[in-house]
């Protein structure tokens, strides 16, 4: 049995996000280290891959960029296996992408000291991943575990993670990637049976930011994704009413103009007569019912759909509030007014920001979920950012490592517990 | 006949490498200019009797210059002698003054920052400039000698506070490529700090399970 002086120096967390995967054991302090959640499989028939044919078959890390070819073919050998929060149970690229991810992870902080006998690693997958993801991950770490760095391993959902993060053991924690977003009630354990799932996430953004710049004239910018989350960042705001703001936006379209510079280019982004649009890209993130987003639906930006994977049933088009509220109404009832009083936001599609300017036209994710609750009908709600977006789900698994007992064995219908890889 | 001033000053922003916007009027030209975009709005001697013309045209200039934009007024010699100069530059609102010959940029707009922030002067007076005296360039010698003193001694100082610096504890772990900063042996990081769920999870496994999953 470990002690708990050896855990404070050997629990090692991993948060598999949609984009970046953050790792490291417990001695990285406040913030892990942070890759993209991705790998490259270079073309091993190469010229260059027979001169230099040491490589691995799955890049991971800082070195992808120096292995990547042609922008042709980055969509099949560049992947993001967790995109969507979930992957396929036969997507074996994509798992060869997660083994890698792993081995990295924990090469990259290998002890030295002699009492060191193997980490206790928590990793934390989307709410919405199914039983298969938590056995192909945790066969991953019995098979493959580099040796003797694992002593014992576990897996967590991530908005469990966010509320052990936040210091809250009785919340509704939203947690909205780039995929997707999840609802998860928690109350001391992650009630999974109330857990909502949407098939919208900061991707669904860029999609109406990328719409939006085609219309202002910067059709050959719009295939650009990254330079389309930048715009999206950059000029993006959440209306409190988005008629209200629209009309604002077009009577003084000059307090209003949405301009960005893209950084290290000569491209200035300038909606001039158009930036009241600047508008509907954070309301699209929150609420896409509005009867102004079905022109865009017609003119083929795709509509989000409902989706079912695995046993879950992504809705496409629920808005945040209708989702925390029917996440919350599937809890019992002496428990609602608990959940509503601490409702958790986490992750980069809450990240808006407010100019001052505007202060009283737009708002900033917590208001406008308080404002989507309110418009439902309830009242009084308290909604929060996690104090560490970015980290929180880390912090939690570092948490959860470090306090849940080592004779507390996994079990495969909580889903919780420690699975000892020396035993 | 002399050409009208909006033609004027269209000529005189171009020649300084601005580029007219297609949404001109005769009463406001706007023109970008490298990565900024430049409002002038013209308060011509007829504004004199036209009720509200002269506070309307200052009012737009101040509303432009919220929105982001480098925002002129361009007035005409006879409004130049009722307005003072200090009150464009203490706004930022940069002053044309303009006669039947001449074009005299007066007052050199600046553009608005964010609230909190302290706004720097930049008037540019088209004035003559005298030359730099001997004594103005002997001030900034002193100047600069200081500054070399004091960078001397700040510099000594780190080298001094990084030698005497205890050594770090040796850490559990060893970094193989550019990582986070390791938190010292032993010590929680303070995310732990108050933490309620440390309780509750050291219990697991001794208490009844979930409630409601």
């Amino acid at each position: 049995m470990m002690s708990n002086t050896y855990r404070s120096s050997y629990t090692f967390a991993m948060d598999f996000g949609t984009s970046d995967f953050k790792f490291g054991p417990i001695s990285c302090g406040e913030q892990p280290r942070i890759i993209h959640n991705r790998g490259y499989f270079p073309d091993t028939k190469s010229l260059m891959h027979k001169a230099f044919a040491q490589a691995a078959e799955v890049i991971v890390g800082e070195d992808v960029p120096l292995y990547l070819q042609s922008a042709d073919d980055l969509s099949s050998r560049l992947i993001y296996p967790m995109r969507n929060g979930l992957i396929d149970k036969e997507d074996e690229k994509a798992w060869k992408v997660v083994n890698a991810l792993c081995q990295f992870g924990l090469k990259a902080f290998q002890p030295q000291k002699s009492d060191f006998q193997g980490y206790f690693v928590v990793a934390s997958l989307s709410s919405i991943s199914p039983k298969y993801m938590y056995e192909r991950l945790m066969n991953i770490f019995k098979e493959n575990a580099p040796d003797k760095l694992v002593h014992a391993v576990t897996v967590i959902p991530q908005p469990f993670a966010v509320a052990i993060g936040h210091g809250v053991t009785t919340c509704v924690v939203i947690e909205s990637g780039h995929g997707n977003s999840q609802v998860c009630p928690i109350s001391k354990y992650p009630v999974r049976s109330a857990q909502v799932a949407i098939n919208r996430g900061g991707g669904d953004a860029n999609a109406i930011t990328s719409e939006i710049l085609r219309d202002a004239g910067y059709g050959d910018l719009a295939a650009e994704e990254t330079l389309v989350r930048t715009v999206k960042e950059s000029i993006g705001l959440v209306p409190v009413d988005l008629d209200t703001a629209i009309a604002k936006a077009k009577a003084t379209p000059v307090k209003f103009r949405a301009k960005c510079k893209i950084p290290g280019t000569r491209i200035e982004i300038d909606l001039k007569d158009d930036s009241w649009a600047r508008f509907l890209i954070g309301e699209y993130a929150f609420n896409p019912n509005h009867e102004i987003f079905e022109s865009y639906f017609s003119r083929g930006m795709p509509r989000p759909k409902d989706v079912k994977l695995g046993d879950t049933v992504f809705r496409g088009m629920m808005d945040f509030g209708d989702a925390i509220i029917t996440s919350v109404e599937r809890c019992p009832v002496e428990l609602q007014p608990m959940l509503y009083k601490e409702v958790l936001l986490s992750g980069g599609n809450f990240s808006w920001t407010v100019p001052e300017r505007l202060d009283n036209v737009a708002v900033d994710a917590p208001t406008k979920i308080k404002l989507l609750l309110k418009s439902k009908g309830i009242k009084g709600a308290a909604v929060k950012m996690t104090k560490s977006p970015q980290c929180s789900v880390w912090h939690g698994c570092i948490i959860y490592g470090f306090a849940v007992p080592e004779e507390y064995e996994w079990d495969w219908q909580r889903l919780e517990g420690w699975m000892n890889l020396n035993a | 006949m002399p050409e009208p001033i909006d033609g004027r000053l269209r000529q005189y922003f171009t020649a300084k490498g601005a580029q007219p916007s297609e949404a001109q009027t005769t009463d406001r030209l706007t023109f970008t200019s490298d990565k900024e975009t430049v409002q002038v709005i013209i308060i011509r001697d007829e504004a004199f009797t036209e009720r509200g013309k002269i506070v309307d045209a200052l009012l737009d200039a101040a509303t432009l210059r919220e929105g982001g934009d480098r925002v002129y007024v361009a007035a005409s010699a006879l409004f130049g002698t009722a307005m003072d100069a200090d009150s464009f530059q203490k706004h930022g609102i940069g002053l044309m003054i303009f006669d039947e010959k001449r074009i005299s940029e007066v007052v050199y707009p600046r553009l608005a920052q964010p609230r909190g922030y302290p706004e720097r002067s930049t008037t540019a007076i088209i004035e003559p400039r005298a030359a730099p005296s001997a004594a103005d360039f002997a001030e900034l010698k002193s100047m600069y000698m200081e500054m070399l003193t004091e960078f001397s001694s700040l510099k000594e100082r780190v080298e001094q506070s990084s030698v005497e610096a205890p050594t770090k504890p040796s850490r559990a772990v060893q970094r193989i490529s550019p990582g986070p900063a390791q938190q010292p042996a032993g010590e929680l990081p303070s995310f732990f700090a108050e933490n309620p769920w440390l309780e509750v999870l050291s219990k697991r496994g001794k208490e009844e399970g979930p409630i409601a999953s």
